[in-house]
């Protein structure tokens, strides 16, 4: 079956307020997979394995501080506490950004961070706010990082086959913001020399990812039904049984 | 222009009257102005009215198709709640031609609504229940050779009700921002789903027509043209409009910016002369004749009608005999108005006075669409973010929420077909699982815990608050993009006891262009859509551009 954007979203928001999201963490939520799915980076897929997770009592975003790394690493170090970014990727990303423009850029690290592929669309937003922006994670041997320049709306997107690292930085995500033009692959590389050996596997274009939204908007968006049926299933935790008072409740 | 905390007040929005610049009027002058060409090459009916029929519309930009089935249902079976099933017809609008494949997955999924999908060639489906009485009374008339009564049409107004117009990528349709981008014609909000009721109004004039020819071919006739114009469509709304105002303040901003500017441009560049005294006079008394037309089974209705009625008859008009002609300025009229007549009286003449110059309002009918965009301001000190709340949300801030009343109902949606419902608290189940449209107690939750964390962390930001307390992102977020925005909100308690969701159905359908409002409780209004519009036969005609206005307000043909 075929969905819009909207109908998406919209089962989305309800899924995860199912799920027990608060209000602002469903929107975003919802935001997060609908972009991920629409511009080809299987969002839905990633969804469907990170839902058992979510739906075992980790439906709320943890309240997060942060530390400083060591004196040669002076960059904020939060621990999203096996969240997922679903839920975290807002305030992380939102904080890199306040972080920025006080101080032109910044680098944070957010460890114990899952499902990190959904930072992305948070991090398409701050380049539509004008920020250059960079993140980058480990997964199955592999390093993904993605670029976004300033008032720019996708980010480009490489892949890195390297060693592999010592957790926990394994589950680790970079994020880079600024408010000018920086080498932050420089920065990316300094803090784990393990990428200097790293070689290119996969290459995505901006452009790449701008087709395949207007083409998942011009046709619709592959949804499997089995996990369209795991939508309604969560939607109806939100859904209040109809009696006959109830109908009187809509003005019968 | 008018400040918000006049204009966003509940009662004044319900008393909002359709105006020139409302989704359907400016439909029908861009179809008229464009010149649309529309024809029916598929139009298989049996001689009871139902089966298939295929319209093609030639807009300006694009070609489309308006695909119509039309079904038996018994008269048990009719139900106008969203809830319901089965319908007497049901339809789709497409882009492009329909062929034989495309016909038969549509025959297979339009009649069922939402339990059918569709795919991304739909951008509307809809559906309509008969009026029985009004339908059987016209077909027997024509039938016999002669026009129906006109008393008797006014007492309903329309041949077929519409329950839903659905688009924005509902069931597989095309998403609003494929259908804003690649369907020029339809651009701009609501465009399509008005389009689709204009079809279904035209469907049922030719239906009824045509049931009679086949009934009695020696005798029948057709509606006279007058007649055909003051036969609009019926709509039914409940509760299922009333989140979306809550839901889209930005583009309710949008709207209610436009009317407001509309308002502010007249009475700042609009002349009063004596051509535009002698119209505002005349319509006015069109007004009155219009209003005393309405025929509604609500006391409360009634009663409203009948004040503005009488105000208008009584008061206004000699107000307007005894100064009009020493105004120098429109001005001085709305605020005589503001200061001695009825909020809906008021809204009347600010709609009759934008009527008055086109020339300086109709360029703002492009500007009802806006992409909504929500965005957190992270690094915006607390402390301005709590000055901002006090400043745009002081209304929010007077309410107590310990106080029973204030939290006397909740807003849920139930497990039929997800609709909208009204909850009392403490006594209706499903508290814990409202939806968060108490916009002001929210807001009032965040002063409130911001207040709090300020007291320890004077100097931090939005970005480091919601570090902490992430729960207040959402709520944040709107404070900060409707601060932006002079309207949008509506600034009262939206879970009050006693608050009167209506008026929400009023806003909106204000700028939908209904008409003849008729309550069926406080939750839910029957109303008319396009009654008294121009024809498609009217579109050709050498004053087809006279006809695009002056169609508001209609009052019964004389015969």
């Amino acid at each position: 079956m075929k969905v819009s954007k909207n109908e998406l979203t919209a089962a989305l928001k309800k899924s995860f307020e199912g799920l027990g999201f608060s209000y602002g963490d469903y929107l975003d939520a919802a935001a997060m997979v609908t972009w991920s799915e629409m511009t080809g980076l299987d969002g839905l897929q990633t969804l469907e394995r990170a839902l058992p997770f979510i739906d075992a009592g980790n439906s709320q975003s943890p309240a997060l501080g942060y530390r400083y790394a060591d004196s040669n690493n002076p960059h904020p170090v939060l621990d999203a506490k096996g969240a997922s970014s679903l839920l975290c990727g807002s305030g992380i990303v939102d904080l890199a950004c306040s972080l920025a423009r006080k101080n032109h850029s910044v680098m944070l690290r957010v460890d114990n961070c899952r499902n990190r592929l959904f930072a992305l669309e948070r991090l398409s937003n701050a380049g539509q706010r004008g920020l250059v922006a960079a993140m980058g994670w480990f997964k199955e041997g592999c390093f993904s990082w993605a670029t976004i320049g300033a008032g720019q709306q996708y980010p480009a997107l490489k892949q890195f086959v390297c060693a592999p690292i010592e957790t926990p930085l394994h589950q680790s995500l970079w994020l880079f913001c600024s408010t000018a033009e920086k080498d932050c692959w420089e920065l990316m590389s300094a803090a784990l020399p393990e990428l200097a050996n790293a070689n290119k596997s996969e290459q995505r274009e901006p452009q790449t990812l701008q087709q395949a939204y207007a083409d998942s908007l011009e046709q619709g968006i592959a949804m499997p039904v089995p996990l369209w049926e795991k939508f309604d299933l969560l939607t109806a935790r939100v859904l209040v049984e109809s009696t006959e008072s109830s109908r009187a409740g809509a003005g019968e | 222009m008018r400040p918000a905390d006049v204009v966003m007040q509940l009662d004044r929005l319900g008393s909002f009257h359709q105006f020139r610049l409302s989704f359907m009027r400016t439909l029908m002058r861009r179809m008229i102005t464009e010149k649309w060409q529309i024809e029916a090459p598929v139009f298989d009916l049996d001689s009871n009215g139902y089966g298939t029929v295929v319209y093609e519309v030639q807009a300006k930009y694009s070609r489309y198709s308006f695909v119509l089935f039309s079904h038996y249902l018994d008269d048990s079976l009719r139900n106008d709640r969203v809830i319901a099933d089965q319908w007497d017809l049901t339809m789709a609008l497409c882009e492009g031609s329909v062929d034989q494949e495309q016909l038969e997955h549509l025959r297979a999924n339009v009649p069922l609504q939402e339990a059918g999908r569709v795919d991304s060639r739909v951008f509307v489906l809809s559906r309509a229940n008969r009026s029985a009485r009004n339908f059987n009374y016209v077909v027997d008339q024509l039938a016999q050779g002669s026009q129906p009564d006109v008393n008797k049409i006014a007492e309903v107004g329309y041949l077929y009700r519409t329950t839903a117009a659905y688009g924005s990528g509902k069931l597989g349709m095309a998403d609003w921002d494929k259908v804003r981008g690649k369907h020029r014609d339809f651009s701009r909000p609501f465009a399509a789903e008005m389009f689709t009721c204009f079809m279904l109004r035209h469907f049922s004039l030719q239906q009824a027509d045509f049931i009679a020819r086949q009934r009695s071919p020696d005798t029948a006739v057709v509606l006279d043209d007058q007649i055909k114009r003051y036969f609009g469509i019926g709509n039914s709304t409940g509760l299922g409009m009333a989140p979306f105002l809550i839901n889209h303040p930005q583009l309710i901003n949008q709207w209610v910016e436009v009317r407001e500017t509309a308002l502010a441009t007249v009475l700042v560049e609009g002349q009063v002369t004596d051509e535009a005294l002698d119209n505002l006079q005349c319509t006015a008394k069109r007004v009155i004749q219009h209003l005393d037309e309405i025929v509604t089974d609500d006391a409360l209705q009634r009663q409203s009608n009948q004040c503005v009625h009488d105000q208008l008859q009584q008061v206004v008009l000699p107000w307007l005999k005894e100064y009009g002609a020493s105004l120098s300025s429109w001005t001085q009229l709305t605020e005589h108005a503001q200061a001695n007549w009825r909020v809906e009286t008021q809204e009347l003449i600010n709609s009759l006075l934008i009527e008055l110059y086109p020339q300086l309002v109709d360029r703002l009918e492009e500007q009802m669409d806006i992409v909504e965009r929500y965005d957190l301001v992270p690094e915006m000190p607390l402390v301005e973010l709590r000055n901002s709340i006090e400043r745009a949300y002081d209304w929010a801030l007077k309410i107590d929420f310990s106080q029973p009343q204030e939290q006397g109902v909740f807003w849920y949606r139930s497990e039929e077909k997800m609709e909208p419902r009204l909850g009392q608290t403490n006594i209706d189940i499903g508290e814990e699982r409202q939806m968060p449209l108490a916009i002001g107690r929210s807001v009032r939750e965040c002063y409130d815990a911001i207040c709090a964390y300020l007291a320890e962390y004077p100097n931090d930001d939005i970005a480091h608050f919601l570090l902490r307390q992430p729960e207040f992102r959402g709520i944040i977020c709107r404070i900060q993009t409707m601060a932006n925005c002079r309207y949008g909100e509506i600034r009262e308690n939206l879970v009050h006891k006693a608050v009167l969701p209506m008026h929400l159905l009023r806003c909106k359908l204000s700028f939908f262009g209904v008409s003849k409002f008729d309550p069926r409780s406080r939750l839910w209004v029957r109303n008319t859509m396009f009654q008294g519009a121009p024809l498609i036969s009217d579109f050709s005609s050498p004053i087809a551009n006279q006809l695009a206005d002056g169609w508001q307000f209609p009052v019964k043909p004389t015969n």
